[in-house]
């Protein structure tokens, strides 16, 4: 309650993380038409796949972008938070 | 759509209501309303349903053949669940369009594309009800067309429709598109209810994005469910071939081209649909399919750009500014683009078979396949994102001028123009609100900045209308508050509006808590600044004025003006498609008799309303109780204590709770039944508790005197009553006595043997000197006087006052004052009997119910002699169950001993002999 910051934290699986960085790869080279589908991400397009990056609040703005994915027909790759620089006592916490 | 609005209930063959009444129930019986296919669900009467929501979208022209997933949904129509599941543009869509216009489905097919707006039950379950009644497969009196959910939606709502679905005599395919679009937990659980319960009649065809989160599992194993997945929907190299086989290009391609480009689209049915409008006019057609397979741009991404650039600016124009509307016509492209031929473009468009697909039921309507328009709009986004507000802008006008407020509301939203979208709110919202949507008012607060609808009066009385209409009387305090405070800011030419809106939602608030004067001088303000703006309009508002004017009139005892009122309020509603308003208008009107003693009226009004209700699916709002209420209180006055009983529960078990007045008539009902039943003791305890209850809530002068009054009675009747001169004093101190007033004076001081004041008491009421009503029956008044001259010897006064008061009574089958006078009044008929010179057959069966009712009171009191101990009921509760006499006891943490003993104190009370005859004996006795 005193600290709200901290109570988000802990709520991994409520979805209100902290912001982290997530790489969202799909099928096919992307060009500018698709960077206002995902406002705010940054788009690579690469050897026949585009790197959907950018930092995600939580869960839910995480599950809208898969859903705007699949919304625009894009076949989906993988999904992968980006590596935190964290020290691993504070990771540790984060899952508890 | 306010034309099928129900005027005249249908009768239904079976429920309480008519089953009881027997040859007195002899209302005039109206036919039922005859429904048109392609009509509108009466549940969604004012709703924004959109058309194009309902039509399942036509074939396209150039149709690709696909036996072998016809063949599969052949086989999926036959169970109860197919699941199309399968990524955007796999032509799911097309498909189920295809297959549901061929007519190989097994019943009509009703077609529902749903979206993100569909999130709220009620307006859901409004789509789906208007689905499947508008496919043909429901027949014009079936219930399904009446049921109608209520906001928030309830479980008895779902009950009831599985209940009306398994009516159907055939089977019906219900369609749902874009079942991904539904997140909302209540929905979900709803539809997971009807997957698991609906009957055999149901087919289920579910098509979405992604697998929905629905109780699948079992019915795959059980062999209920059939799915179409992506590797189904992917076109063959021989569909390839067919799709492309009227394109002039054609001849030029390969059979290895069209490997190709199957094996480059993995057969994705809108990737191939672009390739082929790219193919147009490709000068090399085969080269164009090589580059196209040598590339790593994403297929749609590269397709789009492809096919954009063919068009001619004019048409590219057209697309991207008509993408951003769901439905389509012409004239709404017209609107959108500021040109003139939008209906040809579009009909261009669809013959092209390029983005665009037609609906099937309504000529010139169209939609964008669901996956061209989203690449549309990130094309538009990106080429032209400064015209998207206005583009949006211009189609919330449309709606607006069209008096689609919610979708002129969503357009607004979709850009965060949240100014234009309070204004339609402040316009449009009462209506939206009052026939069901709230949902609309609280997307647009929840896309608000948190400041604007705290400084705006007009969304503050709307959340107070919503708080009204949701049962929450605290937040609509709280809201109308608001509402006052900001009332300053409004524009100048707002004002007028907004005082008669906020002297409505007063008027209806004050009645939903109780408070009749406020009720009464909002009301009356209400009617008084609509007289000033003059006829015309504002139809909403009046019914909503009326409906709580005319209940405050009728509880606060001003009888006549209460029933123009509400008869105005009933047609005004009627008129205006609000149903639960006519509704609350027709349950007080059926009250307001019963309070004239006009039984058979009473009767009939009552009965349309709970009708009404239970067609509707709202038996239990509290719109209803009024009706249940007034059934209840015409059998009990004919003696009919079963039904009474019955339609007493359903008054007393509305939600939200009844305003205080009804709910206080509900507590006197309650203890006259108790007290007819024979159970005096619990018919005091009522009272007292009723009386309790009254904290915080001072009910008007003859409310609480008719409290008292019944209290006074009841107190007689078990030999404790306080003198009748007392009461009388205390009475005369707050007023002129009302004629049922002085009619329960008459009896308490027959009761007293003082027949001469009993006389001169009732005369007012013979004479129609005394005020009317509240609940008196006519009859009473010369039965009391007829046995008061009795008393006095004068005979002819007697037998003359008698003969009044049967006609009056047999006119409504009256028989509660006969009974409740008992013997003296058995006597009384039983002598005078061959002096009166007709209803020799009505007083025969009175004297007979009245000796029956003696019997039954005095054979088989339902108090015990003996009665039970606490204990003793315990374990009597125990007995009817499957359990041993350990078990019980184990339960109970007793000996077995004890139980026993228990048992056999039961049965020497009971006077039985064992378990079964005992559970039978405390059943009679309503032990049990």
């Amino acid at each position: 309650m005193a600290e709200p910051g901290r109570v988000m934290q802990r709520n991994l699986f409520h979805g209100a993380v902290r912001p982290t960085s997530y790489h969202i790869v799909v099928r096919g080279e992307l060009s500018q038409r698709y960077s206002n589908a995902f406002d705010g991400m940054t788009l690579v397009a690469r050897d026949g796949l585009t790197t959907i990056s950018g930092p995600v609040v939580d869960q839910a703005q995480l599950h809208g972008l898969l859903d705007r994915v699949g919304e625009l027909g894009l076949e989906l790759v993988s999904v992968n938070a980006a590596v935190e620089t964290t020290p691993p006592a504070a990771a540790g916490e984060q899952r508890g | 759509m306010a034309a099928s609005a129900s005027a005249a209930p249908a009768p239904r063959p079976r429920g309480p209501a008519t089953t009881a009444g027997k040859k007195n129930a002899r209302g005039a019986r109206l036919r039922p309303r005859v429904h048109r296919p392609g009509e509108q669900h009466p549940a969604a009467a004012g709703m924004p349903l959109l058309a194009s929501k309902l039509a399942s979208p036509r074939p396209p022209i150039r149709l690709v053949s696909r036996p072998r997933l016809f063949a599969q949904l052949d086989a999926g129509a036959q169970q109860r669940l197919t699941l199309v599941s399968a990524p955007a543009g796999s032509g799911k869509t097309t498909l189920l369009a295809t297959w549901s216009s061929s007519g190989r489905a097994p019943g009509p097919v009703a077609w529902l594309s749903l979206d993100a707006g569909d999130n709220e039950p009620a307006r859901f379950w409004a789509y789906v009800l208007t689905a499947i009644c508008r496919s043909g497969a429901v027949p014009a009196e079936a219930a399904l067309w009446s049921l109608a959910p209520r906001p928030g939606a309830d479980d008895t709502f779902l009950l009831l429709l599985v209940g009306a679905l398994a009516e159907l005599s055939t089977p019906v395919v219900l369609v749902l598109d874009d079942v991904q679009d539904i997140t909302d937990a209540a929905v979900l659980n709803g539809l997971a209810f009807l997957v698991r319960s609906a009957p055999p009649q149901l087919r289920l065809v579910l098509a979405s994005r992604v697998d929905p989160p629905l109780p699948l599992q079992r019915l795959l194993v059980s062999g209920q469910l059939a799915e179409v997945r992506s590797a189904d929907l992917a076109f063959t190299v021989a569909e390839v071939a067919d799709l492309l086989t009227d394109y002039e290009y054609r001849q030029r391609l390969s059979e290895d081209d069209l490997v190709i480009l199957q094996a480059r689209t993995e057969g994705w049915a809108a990737g191939l649909r672009l390739a082929a409008m790219s193919l147009q006019g490709q000068p090399d057609p085969r080269r164009f399919v090589a580059e196209l397979a040598g590339d790593d741009k994403s297929i749609a991404d590269y397709l789009v750009g492809e096919v954009l650039e063919r068009q001619p600016q004019e048409l590219r124009d057209f697309l991207l500014q008509t993408c951003v509307v769901e439905e389509l016509n012409g004239d709404l492209a017209d609107a959108l683009t500021g040109g003139s031929d939008g209906e040809w473009t579009l009909a261009r468009l669809e013959r092209a078979n390029a983005f665009v697909t037609a609906l099937g039921s309504r000529r010139g309507t169209y939609r964008y396949h669901n996956l061209f328009a989203t690449l549309l709009r990130c094309e538009l986004r990106w080429k032209a994102p400064d015209q998207l507000v206005e583009l949006h802008r211009r189609a919330a006008r449309w709606y607006a001028s069209r008096g689609r407020a919610a979708n002129a509301i969503q357009q607004a939203l979709r850009t965060d123009n949240w100014r234009d979208g309070v204004e339609f709110m402040a316009e449009h919202g009462l209506s939206l609100i009052l026939r069901g949507d709230s949902a609309t008012l609280h997307d647009l607060i929840g896309r608000l900045p948190a400041d604007v609808p705290q400084a705006d009066p007009e969304l503050a009385l709307l959340g107070a209308a919503d708080g009204i209409v949701s049962g929450d009387p605290e937040r609509a305090t709280a809201s109308l508050r608001l509402a006052r405070q900001q009332e300053a800011r409004l524009r100048e030419d707002r004002r007028d509006r907004f005082a008669l809106r906020l002297a409505a939602v007063r008027a209806a608030l004050a009645w939903q808590v109780g408070h009749l004067d406020e009720a009464l001088a909002a009301g009356h303000e209400a009617l008084a600044l609509q007289a000033q703006a003059g006829a015309g309009g504002a139809d909403d508002e009046r019914a909503v004025t009326l409906a709580s004017l005319g209940a405050a009139e009728l509880w606060a005892g001003e009888l006549d003006d209460a029933e123009v009122h509400l008869r105005e309020g009933q047609a005004v509603a009627q008129r205006a498609g609000l149903d639960s308003l006519q509704l609350a208008c027709t349950s007080q009107l059926a009250m307001l008799l019963v309070v004239r003693g006009v039984l058979d009226q009473a009767f009939r009004l009552g009965r349309d309303a709970v009708e009404l209700a239970e067609r509707r699916g709202w038996s239990t709002s509290t719109h209803a109780a009024g009706g249940h209420l007034a059934l209840a209180w015409v059998h009990y006055d004919r003696d009919e204590l079963v039904e009474a009983s019955h339609c007493l529960e359903r008054a007393a078990a509305v939600s939200p709770a009844s305003p205080q007045p009804l709910a206080l008539a509900v507590a006197i009902l309650q203890a006259r039944l108790q007290r007819a039943w024979g159970d005096l003791d619990g018919s005091l305890a009522t009272v007292a508790s009723t009386r309790r209850d009254l904290t915080g809530w001072r009910p008007p002068a003859h409310l609480w005197r008719w409290l008292m009054l019944t209290e006074a009675e009841l107190r007689g009747a078990a030999g404790q009553a306080q003198p009748a001169s007392a009461l009388l004093e205390g009475l005369r101190d707050s007023g002129p006595l009302r004629a049922w007033e002085a009619t329960a004076l008459a009896r308490l001081l027959l009761a007293e043997g003082d027949p001469a004041a009993a006389a001169t008491t009732v005369a007012p009421c013979l004479d129609g000197s005394a005020p009317g009503g509240f609940v008196s029956a006519p009859a009473e008044a010369w039965l009391l006087d007829a046995l008061a001259r009795d008393a006095l010897a004068d005979r002819d006064q007697a037998a003359a006052s008698l003969e009044r008061a049967l006609t009056l009574a047999e006119q409504g089958n009256f028989r509660r004052s006969f009974l409740d006078a008992g013997a003296p009044a058995r006597s009384m008929l039983a002598r005078y009997r061959h002096r009166l010179p007709t209803s020799w057959s009505y007083l025969d069966e009175l004297l007979q119910a009245s000796a029956e009712s003696a019997r039954a009171t005095t054979a088989s009191p339902p108090t015990l002699i003996d009665p039970l101990t606490e204990r003793e009921r315990i374990v009597l509760r125990y007995l009817p169950s499957l359990m041993t006499y350990e078990e019980i006891a184990s339960d109970l943490y007793v000996s077995l001993n004890t139980v026993k003993s228990h048992a056999h104190a039961i049965f020497r009370k009971l006077g039985v002999t064992g378990r079964r005859q005992a559970v039978r004996s405390a059943r009679n006795l309503r032990l049990l």
